[in-house]
């Protein structure tokens, strides 16, 4: 029980960590744009790169914040039932619903992510654009944040059966 | 089963699912899957939800998200809101009903400043909401103007749920602010005239503050707030609209220059650290971050649940419904939203509703811009209206105890009725909502 409290919280750990690293690039998307906007209405030297960048930068955050926002529990649902539980049947509605809806959803976008991500580095996939980048490193990235989005889940999952069995929150 | 059979059995696993308190992504996210797998037949489908994903990472519009939330949280812990209050509530105060109105324009003018709407309820739930109490005001009015007032901020630019509009409708999001704009002047106007009308029917609700009250405040403080909270935060919010709206910066320009303008002013007003910054950033991407994998599985649900027949079925409904009366069909339409909007978020009822509806409207000679605004109206509507109004959650966090939950339902009833008026308002004068629009390039 102990060390799978040590390995749920090492989750947590890294899906915080993760989701607080990501967070720094809307500070770097900012810096980005307004730098774009000095070159190109005062120095007339606008660039192809950093409007794409900033998409690419914006899309990584948001795939990657998801477990983040998962493991603080933000994920929008309805409590008209749910106001009226404990947190022992919250955990059991939880433990029953995960394995249709949440395992199913990860259990087939990661794979199919990952499988795009390889396809993309096997085909030296570019981007469209006049910049042009590679997107391999981009798809892998958003494979990443689905494998992280479903490790966190598979804690909050364990989390549940645990509180609806034993009574203890770990 | 037939279309019709397996429509309605998607419909009911998402209602029942929603019901069972399973968060709204994973609903949309493994219902999709499911209903994908066992009625399309067709792995392609899975294809299709990888491209989902890529596409939605990639969308240029939505790169302005992050940097409105962190302009709202920047001028909000710059502590400029709190200023802001001060000074107007004491110009104000003097007549009858005024800290209401001065709630009003402020929370219109933090509408302006951030793009979602919990900030501004929680602000004024903690300066003016005790405030007005304390000067006798009427504990139902007090609650609603704050309430009302506070989900301004998702009609007026800069919006989320307006840029996630203009991503769905590949309608411009310049435009689509400038409607926002009208109809949320528009709406701040009804609830001022709603206060005054109010104020001379029961003079008691809102008595003017007295001498005493007035002379606590140093006038010469009071100036330097203005000048130093009123003057740069309306300068800061004239720059980045105007710019989108002039068709000058790109919204994303524009959002980028809104929260280097945001972090500016909190270092004049000496609240700029590297703590801010990052409370800033975190608190962007985790609402970003909700939003968007809301907008990702919402895609893949829709696209599975119109593929599957549903847009043909619900369509059939409406029109059987509507009889061919096309202000009838609106009205079912805007019913279904209000109800969608029980039981969903404001991203939930967006992206459910723009495909399903918008075809139908299109059809019947309904104008996109227009009926795009009356959406944001309806989505407006749906934090305030109970049992499920995110405006009564907020204000609840923060509401000082004697103000109870049954109060905050009561105070948000005469609100809701003025912003059913309004939509009727916005039927029969389409320009409240057009003419801004119209001077946009």
């Amino acid at each position: 029980m102990k060390s799978l409290s040590v390995v749920l919280k090492g989750i947590d750990k890294i899906s915080i960590f993760l989701g607080k690293l990501f967070s720094v690039t809307t500070i770097i998307i900012m810096i980005l744009q307004v730098t774009e906007i000095v070159l190109r209405y005062i120095l007339k030297s606008p660039t192809i790169w950093i409007w794409e960048l900033c998409v690419y930068l914006y899309g990584a955050a948001f795939v990657m914040a998801g477990a983040w926002v998962l493991q603080e529990d933000l994920h929008v649902r309805t409590d008209l039932l749910i106001n009226n539980l404990n947190d022992r049947q919250r955990a059991f509605l939880d433990m029953i619903m995960y394995p249709p809806l949440v395992f199913v959803f990860i259990f087939v976008m990661t794979p199919a992510q990952i499988s795009a991500a390889i396809h993309s580095f096997l085909i030296k996939e570019t981007s469209f654009n006049a910049w042009g980048p590679p997107l391999y490193h981009f798809k892998a990235i958003l494979s990443f944040g689905f494998v992280i989005f479903g490790l966190q889940a598979a804690a909050n999952w364990i989390r549940s059966i645990v509180l609806v069995f034993k009574g203890v929150e770990i | 089963m037939t279309e019709t059979g397996i429509v309605i059995a998607m419909f009911f696993s998402f209602l029942f699912s929603l019901f069972l308190g399973t968060p709204l992504v994973y609903v949309l996210g493994g219902l999709s899957i499911i209903f994908g797998f066992l009625f399309w037949g067709d792995t392609n489908i899975i294809a299709l939800f990888v491209r989902t994903t890529t596409k939605l990472a990639t969308t240029t519009s939505y790169v302005c998200i992050p940097l409105f939330i962190i302009m709202g949280a920047a001028l909000e812990k710059s502590g400029a809101a709190a200023e802001l209050f001060e000074s107007i509530h004491v110009i104000m105060g003097r007549i009858k009903g005024g800290l209401a109105i001065a709630t009003v324009i402020i929370c219109a003018l933090m509408g302006a400043a951030t793009g979602v709407i919990g900030a501004s309820i929680t602000i004024m739930g903690l300066m003016a909401l005790p405030a007005m109490l304390k000067c006798g005001y009427s504990k139902t009015l007090a609650s609603g103007v704050v309430m009302a007032g506070g989900s301004l901020g998702s009609l007026i630019p800069p919006s989320v749920i307006l840029v996630v509009y203009a991503g769905l409708s590949q309608l411009s999001i310049s435009k689509l602010f400038a409607g926002g704009m009208g109809s949320g002047l528009f709406l701040t106007f009804l609830y001022i005239i709603y206060i005054v009308v109010l104020c001379i029917i029961k003079p008691d609700v809102a008595p003017p503050i007295t001498q005493e009250q007035r002379e606590s405040y140093d006038k010469k403080e009071l100036q330097k707030m203005f000048w130093s909270s009123f003057v740069p935060t309306i300068s800061l919010i004239v720059a980045v609209l105007g710019s989108i709206m002039s068709g000058i910066a790109t919204p994303n320009e524009a959002s980028a220059l809104g929260a280097l303008g945001a972090f500016i002013l909190a270092a004049f007003k000496k609240k700029f650290n590297m703590k801010m910054v990052m409370e800033c950033s975190y608190n962007a991407i985790k609402t970003t971050s909700m939003v968007v994998w809301i907008i990702l599985t919402a895609s893949m649900f829709t696209s599975v649940f119109l593929g599957l027949g549903g847009g043909r079925v619900v369509t059939e409904l409406i029109m059987n419904l509507g009889g061919g009366n096309r202000w009838l069909i609106l009205a079912i339409i805007l019913g279904i939203i209000a109800l969608m909007g029980l039981f969903l978020d404001s991203t939930g009822t967006l992206m459910i509703g723009v495909p399903l509806f918008t075809p139908i409207l299109y059809s019947l000679g309904f104008d996109p811009l227009w009926f795009g605004i009356i959406f944001a109206v309806m989505i407006q509507l749906d934090y305030l209206s109970p049992p499920f109004a995110y405006a009564i959650f907020y204000l609840r966090a923060v509401a000082p105890p004697e103000v109870t939950t049954k109060d905050m339902y009561y105070a948000i009833i005469p609100f809701m009725l003025v912003q059913a008026l309004s939509i009727v308002i916005m039927c029969f004068f389409p320009q409240i909502i057009q003419v801004l629009p119209s001077m946009v390039k």
